[in-house]
C-alpha cells in the first residue's frame, strides 16, 4: 500500500487537489473534529479526512445537513477541540442561523468554516459569493489562490480563529477546490487536547449579566467589532496581504484564483515593471490602510476577483474615506463581466487594455455552423438500470390513468432531478434541498384542481424534508410525497447517510428507515415499493394519488452505479437484455418513453438494439415493451 | 517553459485518471503543475475536460486557443475541444473510437463519419494524429485502458518535457490493478502514434 497522498512527510512535494490540500491543512493545523454534508465541489475535503481519520486519530462525520455539521464543529470547539465544517456554497445558507449566534461566543479552540463557491454553477443552481455572507456574519475571511495556499491558509485560519476567539471562513472556488497542484507539505500535528467546556459567553455574561437583552447583546456585538480590529493587525503580523512588483500608475487589487490569472497574465505580457499588485489574502476585514498607502502613488485601480464585486466595493469605500481621487475598474465599472466565472484570457485582455498593450488574436477557427453539424452537446440522463427512471416511468403511468396526466410535481435536488428531462418529464419545477415538500403544501392549499406531488431523494429526506412532512400532516394538506430511495447520496458521489447504516469512516450504524420516520410524522398512507416492479409501483401510485391526505410512497432500490461496483468487486458480470428482432415492431416506446441509454436505434434494421457494454441487466425494459421484443440474453 | 494540454472525453473513459497521471509525471520530473478537471455528472455520460498545465504556470485554466496539445479520448470531444483550445501550431491527438450521445442513439443526430471529424480538426491544428485506442486497449486485454493507450501515444509525440520512459514508469507506479495490461496498452499506443508520425514524415 502506498502512503495516502495527504499523509506525506514535511517538506515533500505532492500533487494534491485543492480540497485534499485543505484536508492536509486541517491535519497540520491540529483539527480534531471535522463535519460536513456532501456537495460538489466540497465533498473531497471530508472524504479525504475520512480516509485517514483512524490513522491520524481525528473524529470525522457526514452530518445530516450543513447546519448540523456546523453545530457539531461549534460544539467541539466549545470543548477545546480545534474543529471545522466544510460544505458547498449553498450549504452555508443553512448555517447562517447558528453562525450568526456562534460569532458572539468565544472558545479556546480554533473554529473553521470552509465554503466552496461555484461561480458559473458547474454543479450548482446558484452563483452566490459567500464572502458576502461572512461579511454579514462579521467574521474574518481568507481566500487562497491555489492548492498550496489552500493548505497553508487552512492552518492560518485555524490559528487566527483561535487567537481571536471568532470563527473564520476559508473561501474556495471550484477552480481552487477542484484543481490539482504541486503542494509542499508542512509539519503534521498530532497532539490531542483535553476536552473541557469553555464559552466566553457563559463565563462573562450568563454568570454575570444574564444571557440576552439590551444589557448583553450590544456588548457582545461590540466585542466582535474589537476582534475584527485585531484581525487587521493580525493579518499584518502574519504577513497576509502582499504587495508585488512596483512601478507605473496602475494598481491591481486581486484575491483568490483571480490572482493566479493576474500573475500569469503579467508575466505573459511582460509588464512586471508597469503595475503594482495588491494580493488580498484576508479579504475581510479589508486592509484599507494598506490600500490607501498604495493609492498615494497610483491613480488607476483594476480589481480582479472571482464572484461578486466584493473587493471592488471595499476599494471604493477605502478610497472615499481616504479622500483619494482614483479611477476604479472591475465588475461594477463594466470592464469585467458581472456573471459567470472569470476566464484567464478576459483577465489578460483587461490588464493589457488598462496598460495600452497589444495582445495577439486567436488563431483561425472553423465555422460555428460546421461545428454544430459535426458535434452535439451530450445531455445527461439517468444511468442504465437507474431505479429512478423506473420509478418515474411508473409514476407517470399512474398520473395518466388517475388524472389524465394533469398534475403538479415539485422536484428536489439529486440524481432524480433528471426526471424533469425528456422523455419522462415528470417534475415541472425544482428549487433547493428540502424545498419540494414545503412548497407542495402551499400548492395543495392553493386550490389547484389536480394532484400535487413532491419528490425527494433519501439523502434529501434526512437533510431537509422532515419539518415539511410534519407540516403537511399537521396542516391537512392533500398531496403525494414520493421519496426515491437509492440507498446513497448518489449525485455527489455515493456518500453514506443515516438510511444506509454506514458512517463516514465505514462503521456500522443503526439504519434509520424513512418509512418509520414518515409514519411517526403522522402520514396516513405509507408504502415501500421496488421500482423495478413497474406494475406494483403503478398500482401503489394510483392509490396514493387518490388518497385524501398525505400519502408517502418510497421507491427503494440501490443506485445502479453502486450495484455495478459491488458486482465488479465480486468479479461478476451483470445480466443482459437483448432484442428479439422478429418481435420488435419499431414502436420506439423503449427509447422515446422509457429512455434507457443502453437501448439505441439501429437505423439500418429499423429495430431497437441493446448495447451490451451499457446494459446492466435490470430487466425493467422487458416490462416496458408492448410486444415482448425485449428478453433476457446471454453474456458471452 | 510552459506546456498546455487538454484531455477531453466522456464520463467513464478515464479522462481524470489520464490527466492525473500526466500531472504526477510532470511533478515527479520536477515541474510545477496545474490540473483542473471540468465535469458535471461524469458517470452519467456527460463530457469531461481536463486542463493540464506544466512549467511556469499559475492559472488552473488554459485560455481559448492556447493549448499545445488536445488529447481526445473520443473523436467528437476531440473536435469540440480542438475548436475551442488548440493553437494553430498545436497538435490534436485523437482516439477514433466514438461514443454515441443519446441523440444519436435515439436517431435525432447523425454521428458524423470519422473522416469528416478529422478533416475539421486539420483546419484547426497543424498536426492531427488519429489512432484507434479502443482497439489497442482491447488488444492489450483491458478494454477500459484506452486512456492509457492514449497516454502512450502522447508520450510518442515528443511534446512532453520528460521521456516516454518516465511517463511509462508513472503509469506503472500509480495504477494499482492490471499493471501488465495497462503497460501493454501504453506501449501499443506509443508504437501506433510513432507509426503515424513516421508515415507523415516520409
Ligand atoms: C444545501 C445543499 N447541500 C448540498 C447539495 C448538494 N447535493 C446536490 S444533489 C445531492 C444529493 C442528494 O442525494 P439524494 O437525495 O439521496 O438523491 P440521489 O442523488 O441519490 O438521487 C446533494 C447532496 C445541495 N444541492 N444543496
Ligand atoms: S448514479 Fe445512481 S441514482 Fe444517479 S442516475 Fe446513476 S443509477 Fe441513477
Amino acid at each position: 500500500m502506498m502512503l495516502h497522498p495527504v499523509l506525506g512527510v514535511a517538506g515533500e512535494r505532492r500533487l494534491l487537489l485543492g480540497n485534499e490540500a485543505v484536508a492536509r491543512g486541517a491535519i497540520e493545523g491540529g483539527v480534531e473534529v471535522a463535519a460536513s454534508y456532501p456537495g460538489t465541489p466540497a465533498s473531497e475535503i471530508l472524504e479525504t479526512l475520512a480516509e485517514v481519520a483512524e490513522e491520524v486519530g481525528i473524529y470525522v462525520e457526514w452530518s445530516t445537513n450543513e447546519m448540523v455539521a456546523w453545530e457539531v464543529a461549534v460544539g467541539a470547539a466549545m470543548c477545546n477541540k480545534r474543529s471545522m465544517a466544510s460544505m458547498k456554497h449553498i450549504g452555508v445558507n443553512w448555517v447562517i442561523d447558528p453562525l450568526m449566534h456562534s460569532v458572539l461566543h468565544g472558545f479556546n479552540a480554533g473554529l473553521l468554516l470552509v465554503s466552496c463557491d461555484d461561480p458559473s454553477g458547474h454543479s450548482s443552481a446558484t452563483e452566490q459569493d459567500n464572502r458576502n455572507l461572512a461579511y454579514m456574519a462579521e467574521i474574518p475571511i481568507l481566500e487562497p489562490s491555489d492548492p498550496q495556499e489552500a493548505k497553508d491558509f487552512t492552518v492560518e485560519a485555524i490559528e487566527i480563529s483561535e487567537e481571536l476567539r471568532v470563527p473564520v471562513l476559508l473561501r474556495l472556488v471550484t477552480r481552487v477546490a477542484h484543481t490539482r497542484g504541486d503542494v509542499v507539505l508542512g509539519e503534521l500535528r498530532r497532539e490531542s487536547r483535553k476536552p473541557e467546556f469553555h464559552d466566553d459567553f457563559y463565563t462573562k455574561f450568563v454568570l454575570k449579566k444574564g444571557f440576552a437583552g439590551p444589557r448583553v447583546i450590544p456588548e457582545l456585538h461590540r466585542i466582535l467589532h474589537e476582534k475584527l480590529e485585531r484581525a487587521v493587525k493580525l493579518a499584518e503580523k502574519r504577513k497576509l496581504n502582499k504587495v508585488k512588483g512596483g512601478g507605473g500608475e496602475l494598481l491591481i487589487v486581486s484575491s483568490g484564483v483571480a490572482y493566479s490569472y493576474v500573475k500569469e497574465a503579467i508575466e505573459d505580457l511582460g509588464v512586471e515593471d508597469k503595475v503594482t499588485v495588491l494580493k488580498v489574502e484576508m479579504v475581510h476585514p479589508f486592509p484599507a490602510e494598506l490600500l490607501r498607502e498604495l493609492l498615494r502613488d497610483h491613480r488607476r485601480v483594476l480589481v480582479l476577483e472571482e464572484g461578486e464585486p466584493y473587493l471592488e466595493r471595499e476599494v471604493k469605500l477605502a478610497a472615499f474615506d481616504g479622500k483619494c481621487t482614483v479611477e476604479v475598474h472591475g465588475k461594477l465599472s463594466g470592464k469585467i463581466g458581472r456573471v459567470g466565472e472569470l476566464d484567464p484570457v478576459e483577465v489578460r485582455k483587461a490588464i493589457a487594455e488598462m496598460l495600452g498593450v497589444e495582445v495577439e488574436g486567436e488563431g483561425p477557427s472553423i465555422g460555428e455552423l460546421e461545428l454544430r453539424e459535426l458535434t452535439t452537446p451530450r445531455v445527461i440522463s439517468f444511468c442504465p438500470g437507474c431505479p429512478h427512471r423506473a420509478a418515474f416511468y411508473a409514476l407517470k403511468k399512474a398520473i395518466n390513468k388517475v388524472c389524465k396526466g394533469k398534475h403538479l410535481a415539485i422536484g428536489d435536488i439529486g440524481c432524480y432531478t433528471m426526471g424533469m428531462n425528456p422523455p419522462l418529464r415528470v417534475q415541472q419545477t425544482v428549487f433547493c434541498m428540502g424545498g419540494s415538500i414545503g412548497m407542495a403544501c402551499g400548492a395543495a392549499h392553493s386550490g389547484l384542481d389536480c394532484p400535487v406531488i413532491a419528490t425527494a431523494g433519501d439523502s434529501t429526506f434526512f437533510h431537509a424534508c422532515i419539518p415539511g412532512l410534519i407540516n403537511a400532516v399537521y396542516n391537512k394538506a392533500k398531496l403525494l410525497f414520493h421519496i426515491l430511495d437509492n440507498e446513497a447520496t448518489a449525485m455527489t458521489g455515493f456518500q453514506p447517510h443515516p438510511g444506509t447504516g454506514k458512517t463516514a469512516v465505514g462503521l456500522e450504524a443503526r439504519k434509520i428507515k424513512i418509512e418509520d420516520v414518515a409514519r411517526a410524522c403522522g402520514a396516513g398512507f405509507v408504502e415501500v415499493v421496488d421500482p423495478y416492479d413497474l406494475k406494483r409501483c403503478e398500482e401503489v401510485f394510483a392509490k396514493a394519488l387518490r388518497y385524501e391526505g398525505v400519502a408517502v410512497v418510497i421507491t427503494r432500490r440501490e443506485c445502479a452505479q453502486l450495484f455495478l461496483r459491488k458486482l465488479r468487486h465480486k468479479g461478476l458480470k451483470p445480466s443482459l437484455v437483448v432484442v428479439d428482432e422478429e418481435l420488435c415492431k419499431g414502436c420506439k416506446v423503449c427509447i422515446n418513453q422509457f429512455g434507457c441509454p443502453a437501448i439505441c436505434w439501429d437505423q439500418e434494421k429499423d429495430k431497437a438494439r441493446v448495447d451490451p457494454v451499457l446494459c446492466i441487466g435490470c430487466g425493467v425494459c422487458i416490462q416496458v415493451c408492448p410486444f415482448n421484443a425485449l428478453k433476457w440474453g446471454e453474456r458471452r | 517553459m510552459k506546456i498546455n494540454i487538454i484531455v477531453a472525453g466522456v464520463g467513464g473513459q478515464g479522462n481524470v485518471t489520464a490527466a492525473y497521471l500526466l500531472g504526477v509525471a510532470a511533478l515527479e520530473a520536477g515541474f510545477n503543475v496545474r490540473v483542473a478537471d471540468v465535469y458535471g455528472l461524469a458517470q452519467r455520460g456527460g463530457a469531461v475536460v481536463s486542463h493540464v498545465r506544466i512549467g511556469r504556470v499559475y492559472s488552473p485554466l488554459i485560455g481559448k486557443r492556447e493549448a499545445d496539445v488536445v488529447v481526445g479520448l473520443e473523436p467528437m470531444e476531440a473536435l469540440r475541444n480542438a475548436a475551442k483550445f488548440v493553437k494553430r501550431e498545436g497538435v490534436v491527438l485523437t482516439n477514433t473510437y466514438p461514443i454515441y450521445p443519446i441523440e444519436a442513439s435515439v436517431g435525432e443526430f447523425q454521428y458524423p463519419e470519422i473522416g469528416k471529424l478529422l478533416k475539421a480538426m486539420k483546419k484547426l491544428a497543424k498536426t492531427v494524429v488519429a489512432i484507434n485506442a479502443q482497439r489497442l486497449a482491447n488488444e492489450a486485454g483491458l478494454p477500459i485502458a484506452a486512456n492509457i493507450a492514449m497516454l502512450g501515444a502522447l508520450a510518442a509525440l515528443e511534446v512532453l518535457p520528460f521521456t516516454a520512459q518516465h511517463m511509462r514508469s508513472v503509469v506503472e507506479k500509480y495504477i494499482p490493478r492490471f499493471k501488465e495490461e495497462n503497460l501493454k496498452a501504453f506501449n501499443l499506443g506509443f508504437r501506433a502514434c510513432g507509426e503515424v508520425l513516421s508515415h507523415r514524415d516520409r
